[in-house]
């Protein structure tokens, strides 16, 4: 009986230990800059976002999935949370509706058009492979359109909650 | 030792062994060749994503080692190609290609295929000189790449910018239209998809409306009026800015936002300014609710005076911008600084359009060795640009002095295009003539502007057996200064002529004659026919009457009128005819242009008789092309 717990001990210890090795290279923590706004309220500035790594690179990520992702500015990489709009080889375009610019993603509207692109995405954009097309949540947002496009190797993770 | 303490220590144990586990894994992996070159490789990709400089020495490191191990490893192949083609080492990306296809199997040849066509495209923009050559073996292997891999639009991109090279502007239209029904493309081939589509647009809006209305069914976009060529342009424009856009941060980046440049200056040079025209949508109170442009000539493009104003920033900055490239391309910066000048003529800003006019020839710099080159097209065109703007500056009302100064600085670069042997085609030859006959006849030099006529006249004769003729519109403008150039010089003395009387009427005789064949070739010059209208071209038949002549028997009557050449027809003796009664009679010519009919007596009347007789006096000149003038009067003749 004593042997018995003991291998039971033991197992529960390698259990946890796997787990702990899971769990260090599957989820993580990310920050949310302190003067990013554009995805409020599902992140706010400075909040503290629990995220899965696993659908970072190579791994599939799906519509509407925020994300924590990495941008290379001037040989400094910056953190950004942003919605997943489009996936690889979609094509995504602007469309006038009684005034309003929505933007289409394979014949459905999936949010508003992001403001200052509405001109160059009317005619059409062409997801690449293996890179999602984000967008933010707050339609004021200013992002260049390189940026938007994140290959999946700049993904960090995608959000699992606040 | 207790329990707990003997399981907690146990636990450490199998914790260190996991760990230590762990290690001599990696450790093992790393020692196999194949485990560790593609650790390396993924260094190298790692490394070569980053982007920057140093990391890509790293990356090259990184790949350097992989191919110690494995020297045909694919993966590294395929990335030593990519990064000396971003290199500019044309020789060892087409060796790492060939490389791959050798090792390869067929079915995944493709991404090497199109790797080695890029490094043939990438030699002919380098000049090489066998391009022909090259164009055909970088079309064979993107062919392949395309059989061999169909679900990627990589090579279909790459094989439209080929036909781009060969101006195959259907051709590339076709390409890029599987490739955006393909659409698994790298990020790289997205930027090059716009861009090659933006090329395509430009080129096919430029080339003309049946060549733009054959790529847009080509295409088959979801735009339905692309086939419009100010369409065109304006999608080529956007299509140059999402690609510059999508490139931000990369060296391709500039290029693209002065390609971007161009077709814009592309649609200043041909673009109308639009015309606002009012819907019909007002509102309650009969105010207009909308505006809309609508081009005064269908298929000419046109643009509103806010979007050129944007243009001409978007136009002056890139010239700013992108000076090392002008200097490289002295004519390029000439033509933008003409179409900036021409443009803002067009929209009334005349005295910026001739300042700008007059940057497309720079003065020499004290740092320069030697005067930018100028071809005798390039002053030709500033020439006819800053005579246009001294046209549209007379009809603004500027002073005589203005445009007279503006006219002699035209003059002074046409007669130095002029001078040229060669360059100028028969068609700018002829233009320039005219023009500067024109300055010239401004200048108050009326010799030799009819001078430089006779050279544009001769210019117009040999030009008639050449392919490419003058166009009508400015024959029809030659005609025009030709005639009406005549018509006010009519009265200049001139030693050969023997009679001023038969010199005046010839020249206004071939004035008409001008003026009638420039309305022939241009029948919407209202103002021309008005003034050859006025031009009196018939003879005049005055002062019918009875006379009595002395020297005669007494008391015979003579019926007199006066025949006067107030026009350019040109008539004698022969061409009058006197009828009395309708039965022709002899006549003679006296002074001050008056005929004298002599009625013989039992003809129509007797002596001491008194009768009232018709008498017509015509002059039929139908044989030199014009009405025949005729009067007719009764008079009562007493014998």
């Amino acid at each position: 009986m004593e042997r018995l717990r003991e291998l039971i001990w033991y197992g529960v210890v390698l259990v946890v230990l796997f787990g702990a090795y899971h769990v260090a290279t599957s989820y993580g923590i990310a920050l949310a800059d302190r003067e990013f706004g554009y995805m409020q309220p599902t992140v706010e500035p400075g909040s503290m976002c629990f995220i899965d790594r696993r659908a970072g690179p190579g791994r599939a990520l799906e519509m509407y999935d925020v994300i924590a992702f990495e941008v290379y500015q001037k040989d400094k990489v910056k953190r950004f949370f942003g919605r997943v709009l489009a996936m690889p080889g979609s094509t995504v375009y602007v469309r006038t509706e009684s005034k309003e610019k929505k933007l289409i993603v394979g014949g459905d509207e999936v949010a508003t058009a992001p403001k200052g692109l509405a001109d160059l995405l009317r005619t059409g954009l062409i997801v690449p492979r293996d890179t999602v097309f984000v967008g933010f949540d707050r339609s004021d947002a200013k992002f260049p359109l390189s940026q938007r496009l994140v290959p999946y190797r700049n993904v960090i993770g995608r959000v699992m909650g606040k | 030792m207790t329990t707990v303490q003997y399981r907690w220590a146990v636990g450490g144990q199998i914790a260190a062994l996991c760990v230590l586990g762990l290690v001599s894994l990696s450790i093992i992996l790393g020692a196999v060749p194949s485990c560790r070159s593609k650790g390396h490789l993924e260094d190298a990709i790692e490394h070569y994503s980053l982007g920057t400089e140093s990391e890509l020495r790293e990356a090259n490191e990184a790949l350097e080692l992989a191919q110690g191990v494995d020297a045909a490893m694919p993966g590294a192949l395929a990335l030593r190609g990519r990064i000396a083609v971003e290199e500019g080492n044309l020789a060892v990306a087409a060796d790492s290609y060939e490389t791959s296809i050798r090792v390869l199997p067929p079915t995944e040849r493709g991404p090497a295929l199109n790797g080695l066509g890029c490094v043939k495209l990438l030699e002919v923009m380098r000049g090489d000189q066998n391009r022909e050559q090259l164009l055909e073996e970088a079309r064979q292997k993107f062919d392949e790449a395309i059989q061999e891999d169909q679900k990627r639009g990589d090579a279909q991109i790459n094989a439209a910018i080929c036909a781009l090279h060969i101006n195959d502007l259907e051709q590339a239209a076709a390409h890029l239209r599987h490739a955006r029904t393909e659409p698994q493309v790298s990020y790289d081939s997205v930027i090059s998809y716009y861009s090659a589509l933006a090329s395509v647009l430009w080129r096919a809006a430029a080339a003309g409306p049946g060549t733009a209305r054959a790529v847009a069914e080509t295409l088959a976009d979801r735009d339905e009026e692309l086939a419009d060529r100010e369409r065109m342009f304006t999608r080529a424009e956007t299509e140059f800015q999402k690609a510059a856009s999508l490139a931000y941060g990369r060296p391709v980046e500039s290029r693209l936002g002065l390609s971007t440049a161009l077709v814009q200056a592309e649609l200043l040079a041909v673009a109308e300014p639009a015309v606002s025209v009012a819907l019909e949508r007002r509102d309650r109170r009969g105010r207009l609710l909308k505006r809309k442009t609508a081009p005064l000539r269908p298929g000419v493009p046109t643009l509103s005076l806010e979007k050129a104003s944007r243009y001409w920033d978007a136009v002056s900055k890139a010239l700013s911008d992108h000076k090392e490239f002008f200097a490289r391309r002295p004519r390029s910066r000439q033509v933008l600084c003409l179409i900036l000048g021409i443009s803002r003529a067009r929209f009334g800003r005349l005295d910026v359009a001739a300042a700008w006019v007059r940057r497309a020839i720079p003065k020499k710099r004290k740092d320069q060795k030697k005067r930018e080159p100028v071809s005798p097209v390039i002053r030709f065109h500033v020439g006819a640009a800053l005579f246009h703007v001294a046209h549209l500056q007379k009809k603004a009302g500027k002073t005589q002095k203005e445009v007279a100064r503006q006219l002699e600085e035209a003059a002074v670069h046409l007669e130095e295009a002029l001078e040229a042997t060669r360059g100028l085609t028969p068609c700018l030859r002829f233009v320039a003539s005219v023009q500067l006959a024109v300055a010239k006849w401004n200048a108050d030099d009326c010799p030799g502007a009819l001078d430089y006529m006779k050279d544009a006249q001769k210019t117009l004769a040999q030009s008639k057996s050449a392919r490419r003729g003058i166009r009508d519109k400015d024959k029809a403008r030659f005609y025009r200064n030709l005639g009406i150039m005549q018509y006010r010089d009519r009265k200049r003395p001139d030693a050969a002529e023997q009679v001023p009387a038969a010199v005046e009427n010839r020249r206004v005789m071939e004035a008409v004659e001008n003026l009638t064949e420039s309305l022939r070739l241009d029948g919407t010059q209202e103002d021309l026919r008005r003034f050859r209208d006025r031009i009196k071209t018939l003879p005049e038949i005055t002062d019918v009457r009875i006379a009595k002549a002395e020297k005669v028997p007494p008391s015979v009557p003579l019926i007199t009128a006066a025949v006067q050449n107030k026009g350019p027809v040109r008539f004698g003796r022969e061409d009058i005819r006197v009828r009395i009664q309708g039965k022709e009679v002899t006549f003679f010519c006296g002074p001050d242009g008056r005929i004298y009919a002599l009625p013989r007596e039992g003809d129509f009347f007797r002596t001491g008789a008194q009768c009232r007789v018709e008498i017509t006096i015509a002059i039929d000149v139908q044989g030199r092309g014009k009405r025949k003038v005729q009067k007719t009067n009764r008079l009562t003749v007493v014998y």
